[in-house]
């Protein structure tokens, strides 16, 4: 395996995929080595502090935060992320919540002009709009893509993880009209408004059946949990996958 | 023409009627068409003062006759100016309306018909209408319906020399 | 007077969930956002849309900055005009105001056109206190009225209900009956009726879209032409406006007035706009009054503080129509003159975050879709995480604040983050070897019960990343 030199990236996985889906960290990991980066995952990093920070606890969000600056601030080079969330609460939400303290904010802005989603640094850094993949076998080839609220808008991110996608071999992707909508996961608003959230996912995952489709595919690992969560309780079939899961089947032990 | 084109496209979009006509006689010989034998009320302009037709009040008419002071292009809308001579009462209260414009009275944009208004501060009319196209409603769930308080039928005629 | 009926989260998931189950509601929710979607974003297709959102948010952020002088300067032109100009500092006040100038030409009856403003100030109750009937004649508000409802959109009253359930109110409306549920049979019915109203009133209110300092000028903008009729059919008109919708010149207004029905329903001009500046003169026929009552109720103090971009809204309703919240739950279950996006930021802003008014933000997923649409870019999202943080700072510690603190001590540190997953994981155990689908659980314990009511939920992975990430660069040496 070739490294080019100078490509060094390294790794802000996320509580939520460290904990419940490390394998799409293993697979952004082999993904970012088969297109020729070394990685370096900075072990000091735990998470972000968005819930604290979305329910509020600006206080208690900036313990964590400040552990993350700490963190990667010792690093150089892109930090690369497997979804969107977590790298909108650097970019947007760490100046925020720092802007009292000149120091932190001032980290904050050096570190988020170099951290990316996965599909804007494939894309936009990396310089490929497609790096291949496959679905699983058994796996229908009609699938949607649900675009992750902080990716789509906060990021503003739509077409690269499209255009990854449609890099995959036998995927054929439905474009949905008006399904831009949130799926209801929102983090802690999923307990807090527990009703409300599971009717804005069946109002999705509606409209994928009446589209037929095979499966759905997103990035954010919460939306993921969220609408697999709801799909298996419905019994329905309905695949959820990450997008990394189809870019990159073969994860290298 | 392109103005006066644009405004007739843009008045039909959106259920205002349009003719275009050559002159003010022409004009005043398509109203007493239009308005047959029902009761009409109108404003006092000039030019539609001296046209016979079957007249009563406001509350009482089927067919109101006003002219505009402007027309603007881009979303097919009359400018109606209220004062002596014409009430909003006259304007409002008939269900079918016929409006008068001159072609030369049809701007590019609202701001063109504002300004000029709006810049003379002694003599700032209390009431103007903007009206594009008949009033609607579509609050019961969500149908949408033509006419409610504002006039349900509303027909322009515009008056241009270049026809 | 603030417009807040009631915050209480119990209540919000009471409403909400019978609002999910209302299958008519949840029909016409849909139509009423993709119908507005779609003629949004053809419009905004073909314009320069982002140019003229930051016009918008200039010209309204100016007019703020500026507003006491701009004020004045209204009040003067106005009262040069002809018009009578009440400053009420609270709601109070102002529809005391309009009580005293109903009692003063002896009026029972008033008709109204549509003001969320006079909603906010319980306008229509101040009124039957002193015996004077406030007659809705804005079609949807009509109904709601005549329901004895409040209303459930800022722009359309009664989206809440269907053709049928109009048909049956009008009929039980004593006299006669409409005959059908078809719609324009319903609005001829109802415009009959309210006809004699609008010739018989004395006194006709409205509120205001926007107040143009420049000439002293109201803006009103309608569709269905019974905001006219409150104007010009009486002898006497009161109109109620917010201070945060005076601005400054025409061409300030003139934009603004367009912005409007574009980021409301995707039309270029509202049907009717009204632009009146002092009361009908003699030599029109008869003299008039006109009486505006420009009313303050805690907005000079939303001006003062860090959310004062919030007097920028328009009241356009566009992220109502926006909200995958607000399309699930209605408007009902806010509880608030104001609901969707902009209702649950202005709420606790007006009422100066009293009366549990801040809950009202729960009703928001943080999707950022409000913000996305709203046409003078006000950055809603940040708002609703903001008043939840002052919320939580004016409040007295709770159970679960603790618990973030205790979270935020744990998490911060990789290795009391990592101990805390680990334990986590091992008191799931039980759980697990009940669950039917691999790693999935359909029981687990507070608070992820909340959960696990309608949804599975993934159990932590046998091993985290950075254990698996550590044996495999182990390894690989």
């Amino acid at each position: 395996m070739r490294i080019i030199s100078n490509m060094k990236v390294n790794l802000f996985v996320t509580c939520l995929v460290d904990i419940f889906y490390p394998q799409v960290g293993l697979r952004l990991a082999a993904l970012l080595e088969r297109l020729g980066y070394e990685l370096h995952f900075p072990r000091g990093q735990t998470c972000c502090g968005q819930p604290a920070m979305n329910c509020g606890y600006h206080g208690q969000a900036k313990l964590p935060a400040e552990q993350f600056l700490k963190t990667f601030a010792q690093t150089e080079g892109p930090i690369v992320a497997p979804y969107g969330s977590c790298v909108h609460m650097v970019k947007h939400g760490y100046p925020r919540l720092f802007e009292d303290s000149p120091e932190l904010l001032a980290q904050a802005v050096e570190i988020g002009a170099r951290t990316y989603d996965f599909c804007s640094f494939i894309v936009n850094v990396a310089g490929r709009s497609s790096v291949g993949g496959s679905l699983p076998n058994g796996d229908g080839p009609r699938v949607v893509y649900h675009d992750e609220c902080h990716l789509m808008r906060g990021l503003n991110v739509r077409e690269e993880p499209r255009s990854l996608l449609m890099g995959v071999e036998g995927c054929e992707l439905l474009e949905l009209e008006g399904d831009e909508l949130c799926c209801g996961f929102g983090g802690a608003f999923s307990l807090k408004l527990p009703q409300v959230s599971v009717a804005m996912a069946d109002e999705k995952i509606d409209r994928y059946l009446r589209a037929g489709a095979d499966g759905v595919v997103t990035t954010d690992v919460g939306c993921m949990m969220h609408l697999q969560g709801r799909i298996q309780r419905r019994g329905l079939t309905l695949a959820t996958h990450h997008l990394l899961d189809l870019l990159q089947p073969e994860v290298q032990q | 023409m392109g103005l006066v084109n644009e405004f007739i496209d843009r008045a039909e979009e959106n259920g205002t009627s349009t003719e275009l006509v050559r002159s003010e006689e022409e004009a005043g010989r398509r109203v007493v068409e239009l308005a047959g034998a029902a009761a009409v009320t109108r404003w006092d302009d000039q030019i539609v003062a001296g046209l016979d037709l079957a007249e009563t009040s406001p509350e009482k008419a089927e067919l109101s006759l006003v002219v505009a002071s402007y027309g603007i292009a881009p979303s097919g809308s009359l400018v109606l100016v209220h004062g002596a001579g014409r009430s909003a009462g006259a304007a409002l209260l008939p269900p079918r309306q016929i409006v008068l414009l001159s072609s030369v009275a049809i701007v590019k944009n609202l701001i063109d018909a504002l300004l000029p208004i709006y810049s003379d501060s002694d003599a700032i009319p209390a009431n103007i209408v903007i009206v594009t196209g008949p009033s609607r409603t579509r609050d019961i769930g969500l149908v949408p319906v033509i006419g409610v308080h504002a006039p349900k039928e509303l027909h322009v005629i515009v008056i241009s020399a270049q026809v | 007077m603030t417009g807040l009926i009631w915050a209480d989260t119990e209540k919000i998931k009471k409403c909400a969930a019978r609002a999910i189950s209302d299958i008519a509601l949840q029909k016409n929710l849909n139509n009423a956002a993709e119908h507005e979607r779609e003629a949004r974003r053809e419009l905004e297709g073909k314009l320069p849309w982002q140019e003229m959102r930051t016009m918008a948010r200039q010209s309204k952020t100016g007019a703020i900055e500026d507003l006491p002088q701009l004020l004045d300067l209204f009040e003067k032109r106005a009262i040069e005009a002809g018009s009578i100009v009440k400053r009420a500092t609270t709601g109070e006040e102002a529809a005391q105001y309009v009580a005293s100038v109903c009692r003063a030409h002896s009026a029972k009856t008033v008709v109204k056109g549509k003001s969320m403003l006079s909603e906010e100030i319980d306008l229509n109750q101040v009124l039957a206190s002193e015996g004077i009937e406030a007659i809705e004649t804005d079609l949807g508000e009509y109904i709601v009225q005549k329901r004895g409802e409040h209303p459930s959109h800022i722009l359309a009253p009664a989206v809440h209900l269907n053709a049928g359930q109009v048909g049956d109110l009008f009929s039980q409306l004593g006299g006669e009956s409409p005959g059908s549920s078809d719609p324009a049979a319903l609005v001829e019915f109802a415009r009959r009726r309210l006809r004699q109203s609008f010739l018989n009133a004395k006194v006709g209110v409205s509120g205001a879209n926007f107040a143009v300092a420049e000439t002293g000028t109201l803006i009103i903008v309608e569709s269905e032409g019974n905001i006219r009729m409150c104007m010009t059919m009486p002898d006497v008109h009161i109109a109620v406006v917010g201070i945060e919708k005076v601005v400054s010149d025409w061409q300030a207004a003139a934009h603004l007035v367009q912005m409007l029905p574009m980021a409301a329903q995707g039309t270029e001009m509202a049907t009717n706009v009204s632009l009146i500046t002092g009361p009908a003169r003699a030599g029109e026929g008869k003299e008039k009054e006109l009486h505006i009552v420009l009313v303050d109720s805690g907005r000079m103090k939303v001006r003062e503080g860090p959310y004062r971009e919030m007097l920028n809204c328009i009241h356009c309703a566009a992220c109502l129509a926006a909200c995958p919240v607000y399309r699930q739950v209605g408007g009902h279950t806010y509880g608030s003159t104001y609901n969707g996006p902009m209702g649950v930021i202005l709420t606790p802003l007006l009422a100066a975050m009293e009366g549990g008014s801040a809950k009202l933000t729960e009703l928001c997923s943080l999707c950022g879709a409000c913000r996305e649409v709203c046409p003078v870019d006000i950055p809603l999202d940040d708002f609703i995480i903001d008043i939840r943080s002052d919320d939580r700072e004016s409040s007295k510690p709770s159970a679960e604040s603790l618990l973030f603190t205790i979270w935020a001590r744990l998490w911060s540190k990789p290795a009391s983050y990592r101990a805390s997953v680990k334990s986590t994981g091992k008191a799931l155990v039980p759980f697990m070897r009940r669950a039917k689908a691999r790693s999935w659980l359909s029981r687990a314990p507070f608070p992820a019960s909340l959960w696990t009511k309608e949804r599975n939920i993934k159990a932590p992975a046998s091993e985290m990343f950075r254990d698996l990430w550590k044996k495999r660069q182990d390894g690989s040496r």
